[in-house]
């Protein structure tokens, strides 16, 4: 329980950001039709298999399309 | 003047709809917020491992950590968030020739250099405020758990960590104005990275390349003085302004927009 508290301090603004990405990314993907490659599924499935971030920056660098 | 500023208004608009300018700013933050985060959960990791660690042979002692694990947690992220940067901003220039968007601006009258120069201010813009964002954030949770008075020369290595980033994306915008596709300028960049690296493993050379700022974390623990890394500094600052000189020299002759 010590522990917990030691270490909320950063896990409360973590869970946030990272919960806000994830939203954000999610909203992003559906709001869009086309993507560099990739189709929408494929993308929502990356977004919530590597929820926190990898599945968003994966999404921003290689599927989200320029235009 | 006029023109580069609204240039840079319309590249700022194109961060924030494109989704480009929030998604930096929370990676950032939680980049930020992941050095102490993982500093401080060494202890409970190792904790939770000492048990396979025994059965293995391997006794663990007790970890202490303080600001300097964080700091160096930082330096471990550092080539993550620099990385995701150049990747978000690579499109920079091929976008647009891809989609043909210069040409309708450059035949209004519209300088070429001042388009090279305002997308090189928007992203060196990007790089300040996402760097001093992560930096803050350390600092702050470092000061709130340890103390950061036990690492020296804190000032210095964020300027060295600094310079390396804006040499990178200079770099990565000369580079932009040379090749045509993303994975091309990508590429180039990386290629250039790795030969600098090759180059700096030489005793002697290593002292005069950009490479050198990213060993400035030795200055935490007091190994070394800020004076080693003076021809490093200079050499990056000159390296950034004929990036950007060239940048504005090849985009100028370019035929293919």
């Amino acid at each position: 329980m010590k522990y917990i508290s030691e270490i909320l301090p950063f896990l409360i603004p973590l869970i946030i950001a990272e919960l806000v990405l994830f939203v954000f990314t999610i909203r992003h993907i559906l709001t869009h039709e086309n993507y560099k490659c990739g189709n929408r599924m494929l993308w929502i499935i990356v977004a919530i298999v590597g929820m926190g971030f990898i599945g968003p920056i994966l999404y921003f660098t290689l599927g989200r399309e320029d235009a | 003047m006029k023109q580069i500023s609204a240039f840079i208004q319309k590249e700022l608009l194109e961060c924030m709809r494109t989704g480009k300018c929030i998604f930096m700013l929370i990676l950032f933050v939680i980049f930020g917020i992941m050095n102490p985060a993982f500093a401080k959960l060494t202890p409970w990791l190792i904790d939770i491992m000492s048990d396979s660690f025994s059965n293995m042979g391997l006794s663990v002692e007790k970890v202490t950590v303080d600001a300097l694990t964080s700091w160096m947690q930082f330096c471990k992220n550092y080539p993550f968030t620099i990385i995701i940067l150049l990747l978000m901003f690579c499109n920079t220039l091929s976008a647009e020739y891809q989609t043909g968007t210069l040409i309708n601006v450059i035949t209004k009258g519209m300088n070429r250099w001042k388009i090279v120069l305002s997308k090189s201010i928007v992203i060196f813009a990007f790089w300040t405020a996402g760097y001093l964002l992560i930096f803050g954030i350390t600092y702050g949770y470092n000061a709130y758990f340890w103390d950061n008075n036990i690492v020296s020369c804190l000032a210095f290595f964020a300027v060295c960590y600094y310079l390396a980033g804006i040499w990178l994306i200079s770099l990565m915008i000369f580079m932009s104005t040379v090749f045509n596709s993303n994975s091309s300028v990508i590429l180039s960049v990386g290629g250039i990275f790795l030969g600098i690296y090759l180059i700096g493993m030489l005793p002697k050379i290593d002292k005069y390349l950009p490479w050198y700022l990213l060993d400035s974390s030795k200055l935490l623990i007091n190994d070394g003085s800020i004076s080693d890394y003076r021809f490093a500094v200079v050499i990056t600052i000159l390296s950034v302004i004929i990036n950007i000189v060239a940048a504005v020299f090849c985009f100028s002759r370019k035929s293919t927009l």
